[in-house]
């Protein structure tokens, strides 16, 4: 076991490594693999989207779409996790065009949808106040 | 009041049970979070990984019976500082770095960190054949190394908190972004947004606690049961596989190690 001086001079460094090395990443932004940045779900799960969909109805009612009634599983299982989930736009409009056909004629769909952006968090992309159907390309 | 902290920090000295405890647990941590990746098998191609694997394994196995305790644990510290640095973040065998990086790294330190106590004291090999050549010596040591894993656990509390000081996180939508990754697949989660703001402020409040309030006891005496709980609910509602148990044991290293002696003889008993 080192001596006192020792021990009271490595524990001195190691504090500075712990807590200083992070903050030279974090906050100094220095590049290297040497100091450990704690960034911890800072980018996962990054690509994801909140979609909702209704469908109006001659007489103006509406009913919620269930995305996942159009999605076949695969033959092998486990299916993959990130099955029918929305991860940007244009996942999105494949849901409404899927959506769109299962309505029939003259198909009324409206989409709430909020994707993230990073540092901003779920970002408003469509309000529900127009008939996707209609915007689809 | 510094003379204070830096003696408790470099001057304690108690029961080696606790670490000898420590000991065994961080090395079936180790097998349940690098074993797989590290099986032969895997590494025929490739001596230099080979290397590493076998040096895992060999050094690990000393560890946990405790043969040459300090040695075999510094020696596995290592082991899985290579296979982290070595292998891992920087050749990509992780398969995502940046989110299971934490687990290897906490891991490897505190594997090194637990090499500068009398970590074969207890519950070893070594004691075992001390005994039997009648010179074993007292189960009491420095607690020195059990205070730099403290720091470290403490720094790690303080740097993801403050990765969380952001208002996408103080929002609550980075937990929301989670729930409809991993639970709802994208659909809109019924009270979201109550819960996660609430989920999100209550994450960062207990971490900056646990920052300080592992090292007093009487906060202890509540932060502890919170942090425990806390750690498992990340572990069943998040994919953090070992990350979890390891925080949990290394509480171990903040708990009074005369009174883990105690509770270790009533249970024996």
């Amino acid at each position: 076991m080192p001596g006192r001086t020792a021990r009271i001079a490595i524990t001195a460094a190691f504090a500075l490594f712990v807590f200083g090395g992070p903050f030279a990443r974090r906050v100094l932004e220095v590049e290297t693999h040497w100091l450990h940045p704690w960034a911890m779900y800072h980018s996962a799960y990054a690509n994801v989207c909140e979609i909702e969909l209704e469908e109006v109805r001659p007489d103006g009612s509406r009913e919620r779409v269930d995305r996942f009634a159009s999605i076949s599983p695969p033959a092998v299982y486990p299916a993959p996790r990130h099955l029918g989930r929305v991860g940007n736009r244009a996942q999105a409009y494949e849901a409404v065009r899927a959506a769109c056909e299962a309505a029939g004629e003259a198909p009324d769909v409206r989409m709430r949808l909020r994707c993230r952006v990073e540092g901003r968090g779920l970002v408003e992309v469509a309000d529900g106040s127009e008939n996707v159907c209609e915007a689809l390309p | 009041m510094i003379r204070r902290a830096i003696a408790h920090l470099v001057d304690a000295e108690g029961s080696t049970r606790a670490v000898g405890l420590l000991r065994i647990l961080l090395v079936l941590i180790a097998w349940a979070r690098c074993g797989r990746e590290l099986l032969l098998f895997h590494h025929v191609d490739a001596p230099d990984r080979l290397a590493v694997a076998v040096s895992f394994y060999l050094s690990t196995t000393a560890m946990l019976v405790g043969w040459r305790s300090r040695i075999s644990t510094l020696w596995a510290g290592l082991s899985v500082l290579a296979f982290y640095g070595y292998l891992g973040s920087l050749s990509g065998l992780f398969v995502r770095p940046r989110l299971y990086g934490h687990h290897v790294y906490l891991l490897s330190i505190s594997i090194l960190l637990l090499a500068l106590t009398e970590c074969g004291r207890s519950y070893s090999l070594d004691r075992w054949l001390a005994q039997r050549r009648g010179d074993a010596k007292p189960e009491r040591g420095s607690l020195w190394g059990t205070r730099l894993i403290g720091l470290q656990v403490s720094a790690m509390y303080l740097w993801t908190a403050y990765d969380k000081l952001t208002a996408e996180w103080l929002s609550g939508d980075r937990i929301l972004e989670i729930g409809l990754t991993l639970y709802t697949l994208s659909e809109p989660i019924p009270g979201s947004g109550v819960f996660a703001p609430v989920a999100a402020v209550g994450a960062v409040a207990l971490e900056l606690a646990l920052v300080v309030g592992l090292w007093h006891s009487r906060a202890r005496r509540w932060l502890l049961p919170a942090g425990v709980a806390f750690h498992a609910l990340i572990y069943v509602s998040l994919s953090v596989q070992t990350f979890s148990v390891l925080v949990v044991a290394l509480y171990l290293v903040f708990l009074d190690p005369d009174a883990v002696h105690e509770t270790l003889d009533r249970l024996q008993s």
